[in-house]
């Protein structure tokens, strides 16, 4: 797979962290990509403002306003499927071999 | 005891925009099998909902009787991938506490880490921006 960075200043920046490495840009992306693993980048989600959007969210189901429907993972995994053949071209093996078998 | 599990509006959505960040981090296949794993987790809310309270406090659950928790998804894999963790929010209705039948209802999905992973990929990261 090619990978091409759009942004100039974002190419200039991986190219000067990987010489500073004595990296390869590719293998600078993957130490990148490691310490983006690495809990490098903090969760935010435990905070007051994300516990006043949750209360939020509480008060308009209470209210009426936040619609809320059942828990449908048969359509859920529908939708999923469809993402991925839509925007990647990807069918699980499982449902290709489906589709073979029904044609 | 079976807990009738449902889901608020948003949670649709953030779950289909984290599917597509983790194809595109990890690709299609990682991803399919993310999804249906997560699928799995969440339907487990109906078997045993869990018992991680939220920290911080919310006072309208409080009130009816509800309770925020929140279950931490680490990836299909048996090793976590946190560029693919995600947490689960739900409020939790207990019937001993009053309330007509055990309830479940999902809240947020939020994978705070794979929005910051996707968007280093995409040079979107804050550390780009020019004070």
């Amino acid at each position: 797979m090619a990978l091409t960075i759009e942004k100039p200043e974002t190419e200039a920046r991986l190219i000067r962290f990987a010489t500073s490495r004595g990296l390869s840009p590719q293998e600078a992306l993957d130490e990148l990509l490691d310490e983006a693993e690495e809990n490098v980048i903090l969760e935010p989600v435990i905070t007051k403002e994300f516990a006043d959007e949750l209360q939020a969210m509480c008060d308009g189901i209470e209210a009426g306003t936040i619609k809320v429907t059942p828990w449908d993972s048969a359509a859920m995994r529908k939708r999923g499927a469809e993402l991925l053949k839509r925007e990647f071209g990807y069918e699980a093996p499982s449902e290709v071999h489906h589709e073979k078998s029904a044609a | 005891m079976i807990w009738d599990v449902s889901k608020s509006e948003a949670v649709e959505l953030e779950i289909e925009k984290l599917l597509f960040r983790v194809a595109e981090l990890r690709g299609p296949d990682y991803a399919s099998r993310w999804y249906d794993a997560l699928l799995v987790a969440i339907d487990s809310l109906a078997d045993f909902p869990g018992p991680r309270a939220y920290p911080q406090s919310i006072e309208e659950s409080e009130r009816r009787r509800a309770e925020v928790r929140y279950r931490t998804y680490h990836g299909p894999d048996r090793k976590p991938a946190p560029s693919a963790t995600c947490h689960i929010f739900f409020a939790l209705y207990d019937p001993t506490q009053g309330e007509e039948a055990g309830r479940v209802l999902v809240l947020r999905v939020v994978g705070a880490r794979t929005q910051a992973a996707s968007d280093v990929l995409q040079g979107r990261d804050a550390s780009n921006d020019i004070p």
